[in-house]
């Protein structure tokens, strides 16, 4: 590293850390905002699911003495049985109640004849709070219907089992990681956006910020290789950007290990071994973010009008680290070359529990490695232009 | 010394530049005199290498800027246009940036910079952030970050912009010192009372050209007039007939 490039370089570092709006947005909203937001999200959830799951299901029933068996075989399921209320239809609209379970005075006498005895259930299924106790509700009296027919099959001599003519039996191969990586898709595309805004306001300050500051044209007025000045700017901004992720994905790390996932049937952790992995899957975009944006950046006059381009920029990155959520085929190279989707893959594969293809992995970070070297190398020309002042 | 042979310049096929030639002397403090949008600007960019005259030539101690701008650079200290300071950090921090960009080892810029911050007063200021900073104290502290590396010739773009009686005081008697220790000092204004405040040599531009060139009572005598003012006007209108108002300064 020349003299020059390094006094760039730490004379940038030194400036930004002084910035209190940098360091807020690059070090601090920017890596902070996924995790935050992932651990605030799911203990809202585990909690909800928590207290659902402890509480116990109360029904109203009306007409329970017409039917005193149905009534005592729910009371033994655990069912608080409740008297009806007023207006059975206002009280579910109300929220009063989840489901309201009717029997009709014509039970009984159904029952006796060996007819199916009609009982009502009253419910609204628009409701997610309540779809619990409807299927709850629904599974015991099947449950009921169930055991009655076969004690009444019984006492007529036939087996009971001629009324299965299937028996299905289910096996769900998902694991306690890949449920949980369902979820975690919004990894890959928190990372993708730390990159972006970690290096963004350095990207920003070093092209169109020293134009509006007027410093620009004294600075390269020095007896220096206008490439080493702008090198020495883009490594600081590299810095930031790789700073940033790394803080994001230590920030996701601890999240999930405050958010009792388990309980959800999900298994997540992030080790420090998977800390690394994924740094070094999503380092070389960090070269892609900078050089990109300070190319975009040197374009503006203003730090204004810059932001404007880099914030519209940021969404094609971000959107392309959604997408795979949609992909079809997550294992054609030719996708998983392409910067930004083939580290979301492989990031997705990380968290999943299991390994990216080291092969493919290196080919996708030598091509982002290419582009980011390009654009560094368009960040030089720029500088060497003569309308760059 | 710094000499310059009919250089021209234009941006987007608009002359701001024409045809000027001119010379300064080392032991001098040459001026150059015109008004808002003769060409000064452009003219003191293609010295220090920012900008590459279309034609005609330019040495700064006998180097051509455009074959070696690095050499040329490490000749020139200049205060341009545009004089922006890092407001996160500190003057002293500004002028030893610039410092370490030519080249100078901590030693020597520990030096140097005391030096500069006694000379042009602003030791009060030197360990503050530039963030407040009025005009004046920006000037001095842009004037020290151009001179840090000790260089022969001093380029100076309409430095009193902006400052007031003091500040202008305490920069003329710096760039009279600078003279007498034998540097070739340049500077642009569109102030006449300064320039002849000052200067050793006059050189007037108008709509890009050389319309005259000597001391201020050669220039009085040139265009007959008894008052500074009448001569400048009498010398800037002489061309204006051949082109409309050509502005570069940016």
């Amino acid at each position: 590293m020349t003299s020059a490039l390094w006094a760039v370089f730490r004379k940038e570092l030194i400036e930004n850390l002084r910035d209190v709006r940098t360091l807020a947005s690059a070090l601090l909203i920017g890596p902070l905002m996924g995790p935050l937001l992932f651990a605030g999200l799911f203990t809202l959830i585990v909690n909800t699911e928590k207290q659902r799951a402890e509480q116990e299901m109360e029904l109203p029933v009306a007409g329970a003495e017409h039917a005193a068996n149905l009534v005592s075989y729910l009371k033994q399921q655990g069912v608080k049985i409740l008297p009806p209320p007023e207006d059975i239809e206002q009280s579910i609209a109300n929220n009063e109640y989840n489901i309201i379970l009717i029997i009709p005075e014509g039970f009984a006498s159904q029952w006796q004849q060996v007819e199916p005895a009609t009982v009502e259930l009253v419910f609204d299924k628009s409701r997610k709070d309540a779809s619990r106790d409807i299927v709850l509700t629904q599974s015991l009296l099947a449950a009921y219907s169930a055991q009655i027919g076969q004690l009444r099959l019984l006492a007529r001599g036939i087996k009971p089992s001629v009324l299965n003519a299937l028996a299905v039996d289910h096996q769900d191969l998902s694991t306690p990681e890949s449920r949980g990586a369902l979820l975690m898709v919004i990894l890959p595309l928190f990372v993708v956006m730390s990159l972006f805004i970690g290096s963004m306001y350095l990207a920003i300050d070093s092209t169109a910020g020293e134009r509006e500051r007027q410093s620009l044209e004294p600075l390269l007025m020095v007896p220096v290789p206008r490439w080493q000045i702008a090198m020495g700017k883009l490594v600081a901004t590299l810095s930031f950007s790789l700073f940033s992720l790394l803080l994001t994905l230590i920030g996701f790390a601890l999240a999930m290990r405050m958010v009792p996932l388990e309980e959800l049937g999900m298994k997540l952790s992030l080790g420090s071994t998977n800390v690394v992995i994924l740094f070094l899957i999503a380092a070389p975009l960090a070269l892609v973010a900078s050089a990109l944006q300070t190319v975009i950046a040197a374009f503006a006059r203003s730090f204004r009008e810059a932001q404007t381009y880099l914030s519209v920029l940021m969404l094609i990155p971000v959107l392309t680290a959604a997408s795979i959520q949609f992909l079809q085929d997550k294992s054609s190279l030719l996708l998983s070359l392409l910067p930004v989707l083939g580290q979301s893959l492989q990031m997705e594969l990380i968290i999943r529990g299991e390994a990216a293809p080291l092969g493919a992995t290196m080919l996708t970070a030598l091509v982002s490695m290419v582009l980011g070297s390009l654009l560094c190398l368009l960040v030089a020309w720029l500088y060497n232009r003569e309308d760059f002042l | 010394m710094i000499t310059v042979d009919k250089i021209k310049k234009s941006f987007a096929g608009v002359d701001a530049v024409k045809s000027v030639s001119f010379s300064a002397k080392d032991g001098e403090i040459t001026g150059l005199l015109g008004p808002n949008g003769a060409g000064k600007t452009t003219t003191l960019r293609m010295l220090y290498s920012l900008y590459q005259p279309e034609s005609g030539c330019i040495t700064v101690d006998g180097m051509d800027p455009m074959s070696a701008p690095i050499e040329v650079r490490k000749k020139l200290g200049a205060l341009p246009d545009s004089r922006g300071l890092y407001r996160h950090l500190t003057a002293r921090e500004n002028i030893r940036y610039f410092g370490q960009l030519h080249g100078m080892s901590s030693v020597e810029l520990d030096k140097r910079t005391a030096e500069l911050i006694d000379l042009l007063g602003i030791a009060q200021i030197a360990d503050r952030r530039t963030a407040g900073f009025s005009q004046g104290e920006r000037v001095k502290v842009a004037i020290a970050r151009a001179v840090v590396h000790q260089p022969q010739n001093i380029l100076l773009d309409e430095p009193t912009n902006g400052l007031d009686v003091s500040s202008t005081r305490a920069l003329r008697a710096f760039l009279k010192q600078q003279r007498d220790s034998g540097r070739c000092v340049l500077f642009s204004s569109h102030i006449m009372q300064e320039v002849m405040a000052l200067c050793d040599r006059i050189v007037v531009i108008a709509h890009g050209l050389v319309v005259a060139d000597g001391r201020a009572d050669e220039l009085l005598e040139k265009t007959g007039k008894t008052d500074l003012e009448d001569a400048f006007v009498s010398l800037v209108d002489i061309d204006s007939s051949s082109s409309g108002n050509v502005g570069a300064q940016t």
